[in-house]
């Protein structure tokens, strides 16, 4: 716990940092949505000029442009971590010209260290979202050396692209090599350094460690907005990665710890004198890098304030930003004596899971131990005669044996899955929501078919795809969804009609509704009988109900099995068919009224296996969609 | 002495005929039960989705005062070219269409008399452009404009210092309220002259300030903005461009292929790529008003260049 002092102050410098950033928000979205622009057109062009590179030197050969294809667009997905380079070149306000010069050739360096990164810690799927280039190779060459030498292959050829790019912008461009070849012999000693073993840690070792693998790996991009490090934000900007490192480290060391690789808690743990890695110790080693790593956070605070416009406000709204994800991750928290005053709680959150929704049931027993799971009984209709069918990440699917449903047993406890989610939220935007937009048209006009008023609750809104659907086919439209970065970006839109809750454990806040949606919802509820009549409650009598869900009886899972993407123990513990979801929900209160079936996909979204799957009898979706009425109130006596 | 000037642009009538009639029934579709005109969003990298954006809704009713009899900004050669048969039922779309936006513009003002820029019911800011071109049309049938109104949008001004097309809708509201300020006339000859904002909309603006609001900018500031027509592909920013040049007065064979690239587009209104004017967001419908408003604008001067003097 910190010292009250140093909490107080880093509570003013948060609030510091919200008012300065909102301030340069109203003021700057719109630059900063310039720079982002100019800033994805260079990284596009560069590519373009590495597959044309590509193209021309290999005569066309279509091997070299397929790969150099499947570079560009995995590099091009990435780009979402180029994030913070808009709020930079605000502050320094580099030319078009030199944005265009520059950039698309550091970038294209700074993208060959994630590639590199991907093959080191072999990373298949970018943290559970996207498949990455080494993937998709292994995918086609197989798992083994040549899928793992193309990829550094690919990952020296950005390299030397982007140092040919950077080298044609004349004599700065040459200067601007040079520059970026020496932060790139950084950032591999620094690759090189993390592998040592703990025999050659020391707290100096971890210091240069971040200089090189961090700090150098930032100057790769920062350096093309401001080669001559002239701007008044680089002395802050480069103590502020190194310390972002640093907590990222806090965040991290459990799994860094399993791996045996350098991390802020071992290092300190050893330097202690300590061997073993009990809770105790652990705990006050916590401590102590906390206090550190607060007081170097306010001490970088006053130095963004002692900064001129707007190089201040851009290094406090940064700054803020980071205060804002230590105390999301439970760190920097409320000391005991002021919580004791304001009644409120002290708890340190539960510590980062740093696991994925593709991590096997022994990790998350390795971290949480057994109480991290729960054994339970059909969740859809209370029976508990389960039979094991398969398995899948370590984790048991049963079929019910009285309304065929299959579920998990045992399964993850619904806290450590909502922390899931909430971790995954916060690391990368989920490529799943966008599936959404598919349907959406379709579901507003069954609804506007069926439906007898205008109030429409979405539960589960996601990227809000069909809330803006149903806005525009005039219903009133309310959203409920448990992630909050979610929710926040729908609120420019829906406002105060938003809220952010997990309906399984809270009660919905508004009634009166006509119809409800949850699509894709149900199958991720760890309570859907206790749910249901949540929804139940809030729609008028009469009101429909549209339920859509992963169907176990759909093509794609007899056709693929456990390794269609919608069996995942941990997203999914649920997976229903037309009985058990018809049962379902009966027992809560609704009349089934029809099997809504997918709309068929024209125009270039349509595949080709999609017209296979239509022709075997299934469909694009494998979904089970459900059009249920509230039973209607009985007359009053 | 009397001189016949060269007609700019010939729109063939025929053309001019098909491209009303296909046009102005989807118009009407792209209009929501609640009166707003379909706006789209679209990042980078994503799909365009349906997104709240009160300022095109606004700025496709002013657009479409070219097909409005009662406005004084009427055209009756754009009338002329739809089928008498099928007038009356045209000038009823039309009326429609921007009685219903102006009923939604009026329900979507909040406190203080304030447009935010996606609308009343969300989180988002209030936007100076929003609030200027909103309560310019709603001045359309008072004769006095609300002081909140006017409250609102010198507010706004002092608020966003750097929204070009903002402080010029902002200055045109002030002008029509009866108010014209120097001191914001100089301010936005300021932001021009820095070239803060989209060149291109911007000089559109500053002839609707010109038109509507009777201010005229000095000749260094009307000079600045881009006189050339953009590349092909935005049809709203060809839409701009072309508009600027008719009001500029130039001639000459690039305003004919901008004109012509409008008028003759085979891409019907349905298709239009995604063509967004600030936020990622686009409104076909609007783009479609304001490319009726810039023929209305290229047929008033072929009629003054068969004139003499």
């Amino acid at each position: 716990m910190l010292a009250v002092a140093t909490w107080e102050g880093l509570q003013r410098q948060k609030h510091e940092a919200e008012a300065a950033g909102a301030d340069f928000h109203q003021r700057h979205q719109q630059e900063i949505d310039d720079y982002r622009d100019a800033i994805d057109g260079a990284l596009r062009l560069g590519l373009q000029r590495l597959e044309a590179a590509v193209a021309e030197l290999g005569q066309g050969n279509a091997f070299c442009r397929d790969l150099a294809g499947q570079t560009a667009n995995y590099v091009e997905w990435m780009r979402w971590s180029l994030g913070d380079l808009p709020y930079f070149a605000f502050a320094i306000s580099p030319s078009e010209e030199q944005i265009e010069q520059n950039l698309p050739g550091c970038a294209l360096v700074y993208f060959a260290g994630r590639v590199l990164d991907d093959f080191l810690d072999r990373h298949h799927l970018y943290r559970g979202r996207r498949f990455t280039l080494l993937s998709a190779l292994a995918d086609q060459r197989g798992l083994g050396g040549e899928a793992d030498a193309l990829t550094v292959l690919m990952a020296v050829l950005l390299t030397v692209e982007g140092l040919v790019q950077v080298q044609e912008g004349g004599a700065a461009g040459e200067k601007l090599a040079a520059q970026v070849l020496r932060s790139a012999r950084g950032l591999l000693i620094g690759i090189l350094m993390d592998r040592s073993g703990p025999e050659l840690w020391s707290l100096e070792f971890y210091e240069r460690l971040i200089e090189h693998k961090n700090v150098d790996y930032w100057r790769l991009l920062y350096d093309a907005l401001d080669p001559a490090h002239r701007s008044p934000l680089y002395p802050v900007l480069a103590r502020y990665y190194a310390l972002a490192q640093k907590l990222n480290d806090l965040e991290d060391y459990s799994r860094d710890e399993l791996q045996g690789r350098p991390n802020i808690v071992s290092i300190h743990r050893l330097v202690a004198g300590v061997a073993d890695n009990g809770a105790e110790t652990t705990g006050e080693v916590l401590h102590s890098i906390e206090t550190t790593l607060a007081d170097e956070m306010l001490q970088l605070g006053r130095q963004a304030r002692s900064l001129p416009e707007p190089a201040r406000a851009i290094a406090l709204l940064k700054i803020g930003e980071m205060q804002g994800a230590c105390e999301r991750i439970g760190f920097f928290v409320q000391p005991a004596e002021i919580a004791k005053t304001n009644g409120s709680k002290t708890e340190r959150s539960a510590a980062k899971l740093g696991l994925a929704w593709h991590s096997g049931l022994e990790e998350f027993v390795q971290r949480r131990g057994v109480e991290a799971l729960e054994r339970v009984a059909c969740p859809a209709c209370g029976g508990d005669r389960p039979q094991v069918v398969f398995r899948k990440q370590g984790f048991g699917f049963n079929r019910c044996a009285e309304c065929t449903h299959l579920y998990v047993s045992p399964r993850l406890r619904s806290e450590y899955s909502a922390q899931l989610a909430v971790e995954s939220a916060e690391t990368a935007y989920d490529p799943f929501l966008e599936t959404q937009k598919i349907y959406a048209e379709s579901i507003c006009r069954t609804l506007s078919q069926y439906s007898t008023g205008q109030r429409l609750l979405d539960l589960g809104h996601g990227a809000g795809y069909l809330m803006l659907m149903a806005r525009a086919y005039g219903f009133q439209v309310y959203g409920v969804d448990a992630s909050a970065v979610s929710s926040d970006a729908l609120k420019p839109v829906f406002g105060d009609r938003l809220q952010q809750m997990h309906v399984d454990e809270q009660t919905l806040p508004w009634g009166n509704f006509d119809q409800a949606v949850m699509s894709h919802v149900l199958e991720h509820m760890a309570k859907p009988r206790q749910t249901l009549p949540k929804v139940h409650a809030a729609l008028n009598s009469g009101g429909l109900l549209y339920v859509a869900v992963p169907d176990s009886e759909s093509l794609q899972f007899r056709v693929f099995g456990k390794k269609w993407d919608a069996v995942s123990p941990i997203a999914h513990p649920q997976f229903f068919n037309q009985e058990s979801l018809s049962r379902l929900l009966r027992d809560t209160g609704f009349e089934p009224l029809l099997r809504v079936h997918s709309p068929k996909l024209l125009g270039p979204e349509r595949k080709r296996w999609m017209r296979l799957f239509r022709r075997l009898g299934g469909d694009e979706s494998g979904e089970l969609a459900i059009l249920a009425r509230r039973v209607p109130d009985p007359p009053p006596a | 002495m009397t001189a016949t000037i060269t007609a700019p642009a010939r729109l063939s009538p025929w053309q001019m005929e098909a491209f009303l009639l296909r046009s102005l029934p989807w118009l009407l579709r792209q209009q929501l039960p609640t009166g707003e005109l379909l706006c789209y969003r679209k990042e980078p990298g994503r799909d365009a989705v349906p997104y709240p954006y009160p300022l095109f809704s606004a700025l496709a009713s002013e657009a479409l005062t070219c097909l409005d009899p009662r406005s004084p900004y009427f055209s009756p050669r754009l009338h002329d070219l739809i089928p008498a048969s099928r007038r009356r039922a045209c000038t009823r779309v039309i009326i429609t269409i921007r009685w219903r936006i102006r009923y939604y513009l009026a329900a979507e003002e909040d406190a203080g008399g304030l447009w935010r820029l996606h609308g009343r019911s969300g989180s988002s800011a209030p936007d100076l452009a929003t609030t200027a071109c909103a309560a310019a049309l709603l001045l359309e049938e008072r004769h006095d404009a609300p002081a909140r109104h006017v409250g609102a949008v010198r507010r706004l001004m002092a608020e966003q210092p750097g929204d070009a097309l903002g402080w010029l809708f902002g200055l045109r509201l002030l002008s029509l309220a009866g108010e014209p300020d120097p001191v914001s006339l100089q301010a936005v000859g300021q932001l021009i002259a820095n070239e803060i904002g989209d060149p291109i909309p911007v000089a559109w603006a500053m002839d609707q300030v010109e038109h509507d609001g009777h201010i005229v900018f000095g000749r260094a500031i009307r000079d600045r903005p881009p006189s050339a027509i953009p590349p092909a592909g935005s049809r709203l920013r060809m839409a701009f461009a072309v508009s600027s040049l008719l009001h500029r007065g130039h001639r000459g064979p690039e305003l004919d292929r901008g004109i012509d690239a409008l008028a003759n587009d085979p891409a019907p209104p349905w298709l239009l790529e995604h063509d967004p004017l600030r936020h990622f967001v686009a409104s076909p419908a609007a783009t479609l008003a304001i490319i009726l408003r810039t023929m209305a604008q290229a047929l008033a001067n072929e009629d003054a260049g068969r004139s003499t003097c």
